[in-house]
């Protein structure tokens, strides 16, 4: 494994209060994801997935463990610093209804670039930019409601890279599009892996998008149970 | 940047039904206080004009000491007149803030038999300061020795008599023909009773020749009203200063009562449109709580969710002010249909309004009444929209996503 992770998660524990008792969504998790490597996460649900997304995110906190990311401890972040750590370091995309409905596909994929006080030449530069990589050039003038959910989990990948993230997060990407488009998502994924050298973690229970992994982690009630490689990835869905 | 006005703009406009009818609650309240104000603006003015017409100048100055029966030199006594040196008025023309002063030798006298009030007057400055000399035929007589005369038209209908009328105008024993030359109105026939003569000819005729009755003074604004009369107070002895400016305020006072009541009513009509604002903006925040948790994620801070969602209450709050004027403008130009404003309807004697020189046709909206009720709307709206926004901005994002 690599000796400089873009994602180190040690130890990491999290509970929810669930009416008088706790549910115990992460019981000591850790994992590394090193740079350009797309790390899937793999198991049933409820096995603590999007949690530890979230966490890696900034917009949950653990209650005991660490998480760092391209250098940065995010377990120690409050306020501004973790709005400019979500807005800076990573990028997240959900599994459905991550567009903003005011918004059309340009000013949606501009907004990341806007709230960083990115210049209006650079934005549109870049805007530009990703949705070619992404394949939505033509869509740019859109809503978010009159595009497919390829089209928009695509629009949401590009708002995603905006701000150059260390890693990009994905839940499920794959639970509201068809296997073609799947397919499609994944050739995306690699090819900004290994093109820009951009690190992924993606939850997932689906074969197209686990057989893409450079990674995968098999995870059941809160830890990780098994971790697989090269040919093996697509493994930890058994 | 996609601008945040822009954006809670759009929100708006998805919903437009809500939007309009939460804008509406506002406009009701904005379009209430702006009729409300402008009636009692009215009402002040119409009040005020009262006055002028009336009395059209800020200051009188009269003799203070009662000196009894005045015999005049040479003649019978003719008149109990107390009088002033004329000069004062050049020394009260000196005083600060003074905008004119006009002297006047007020006398009983008679026109073509019938006894009348004659006002000897120096028609230049007394339609300076008294500026609301209507003379309604005719003209105003311009030079200040001449056998010229105007006639109230309350006169001129008991004399009948008219523009071009030469008739004799007798004060003690001297006697003159005089050339009627005006027909002036004022509205109340008492006042219509009198005859305006040049100065210089009843001070000729009275034997009075540098003596007066009073010297009115207008100042430059009502502000300056009054200093100015604590000035000639304090440098000109044995003389009554009457300031016109304490009936003003008087009523301004009165006014000032009723405009408080009346904008109570308007704003408690407008904290019913402010929990309207309050009701749809949570709305809107429960509706979008995932679209906020988005937002968050991809780095917006409080401050910005915040910020969206105060800018949706003040387009709501600045599209109802506007209609809200609207209407507002719609109603006061109905109102003086089904009432009337203004005292002189009331004064026994008045004449009707069309004779009036400044007439009221409508219910004056002035800027300042306008930019109250929109900055009264707005404000509301923004404040109603505090504490929603406020939740807004707290939201959990990790909370708000699982949120469909
Ligand atoms: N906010 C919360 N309050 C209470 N319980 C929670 C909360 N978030 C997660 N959980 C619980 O934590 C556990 C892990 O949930 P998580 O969403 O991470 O699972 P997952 O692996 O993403 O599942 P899925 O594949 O269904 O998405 C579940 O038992 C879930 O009910
Ligand atoms: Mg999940």
């Amino acid at each position: 494994m690599s000796s400089n992770p873009i994602v180190l998660v040690k130890d990491v524990y999290k509970s929810y209060r669930y009416g008088r008792g706790y549910v115990r969504a992460l019981r000591g998790v850790s994992l590394e994801v090193g740079r350009g490597e797309i790390a899937c996460l793999v198991g049933p649900s409820g096995s603590g997935k999007t949690t530890l997304l979230n966490i890696v995110a900034g917009i949950d906190f653990p209650d005991s463990g660490e998480v760092v990311v391209d250098g940065v401890n995010v377990s120690k972040l409050r306020g501004r610093e973790l709005a400019q750590y979500r807005l800076r370091k990573v990028g997240y995309v959900f599994q459905f209804f991550n567009l903003i409905p005011a918004l059309t596909v340009w000013e949606n994929v501009e907004l990341p670039l806007a709230l960083a006080g990115v210049g209006k030449e650079e934005r549109a530069r870049t805007v530009e930019y990703l949705l070619e990589v992404v394949g939505v050039r033509h869509l740019a003038s859109r809503t978010p409601d009159s595009l497919s959910g390829g089209e928009q989990q695509r629009v949401a990948i590009a708002r995603a890279l905006a701000n150059k993230p260390a890693v990009v997060l994905m839940d499920e990407p794959s639970a509201n599009i068809d296997v073609e488009n799947t397919v499609k998502i994944m050739e995306l994924v690699a090819r900004l892996s290994k093109e820009l050298g951009q690190s992924f973690i993606i939850a997932t229970h689906d074969y197209i998008v686990a057989r893409s992994c450079t990674v995968s982690y098999k995870m059941r009630d809160g830890v990780v149970i098994a971790r697989f490689t090269g040919p093996d990835v697509s493994k930890a869905l058994l | 940047m996609v601008g945040v006005l822009r954006m809670a703009y759009r929100n708006l406009v998805k919903r437009k039904l809500r939007f309009s009818l939460t804008a509406a609650g506002i406009a009701v309240g904005v379009a209430l206080i702006l009729s409300l104000l402008s009636m009692t603006a009215t009402a002040e003015q119409s009040a005020l004009q009262s006055i002028r017409r009336i009395a059209g100048y800020d200051i009188a100055i009269v003799n203070s000491t009662i000196r009894g029966s005045l015999t005049l030199p040479g003649r019978q006594s003719t008149t109990t007149q107390r009088l002033l040196s004329e000069s004062i008025a050049e020394t009260v023309l000196a005083i600060q803030g003074v905008y004119a002063v006009t002297p006047t030798l007020s006398i009983r006298g008679s026109l073509g038999g019938t006894y009348v009030t004659i006002q000897g007057i120096d028609s230049a400055t007394y339609t300076e300061v008294v500026s609301t000399v209507n003379v309604v035929e005719g003209g105003m007589f311009t030079c200040s020795d001449c056998p010229e005369v105007v006639v109230g038209k309350g006169l001129a209908e008991e004399l009948n008599i008219s523009v071009g009328s030469r008739l004799a105008l007798s004060i003690g024993n001297a006697s003159r023909e005089v050339l009627v030359v005006g027909v002036f109105e004022t509205g109340i026939r008492l006042q219509e009773m009198a005859v305006y003569v040049p100065l210089r000819l009843v001070q000729e005729m009275s034997g009075l020749s540098g003596y007066v009755t009073s010297v009115l003074v207008k100042c430059v604004d009502p502000s300056y009203v009054d200093s100015v009369a604590n000035t000639i107070r304090g440098t000109i002895q044995g003389v009554t200063v009457v300031v016109q400016r304490a009936l003003t305020n008087l009523v301004e006072q009165a006014l000032s009562t009723l405009n408080l009541f009346f904008l109570s009513i308007g704003l408690v009509a407008l904290t019913a449109g402010g929990f309207g604002v309050m009701n749809t903006m949570f709305m809107a925040v429960a509706e979008r709580t995932r679209e906020i948790g988005i937002l968050k994620s991809i780095g917006a801070g409080d401050r910005f969710i915040f910020t969206l969602f105060i800018a949706e209450a003040l387009i709501i709050g600045a599209v109802g002010s506007l209609a809200g004027v609207g209407v507002g403008v719609l109603v006061t130009q109905l109102i003086p249909r089904f009432a009337v404003f203004g005292g002189a309807r009331l004064l026994p004697g008045a004449r009707q309004f069309s004779s009036v020189p400044q007439n009221i046709s409508g219910l004056t909206i002035t800027p300042q009444v306008v930019g109250t009720a929109v900055l009264i709307g707005i404000a509301v709206s923004v404040v109603a929209g505090l504490v929603p926004s406020y939740r807004a901005a707290r939201i959990r994002p990790a909370e708000a996503i699982r949120y469909v």
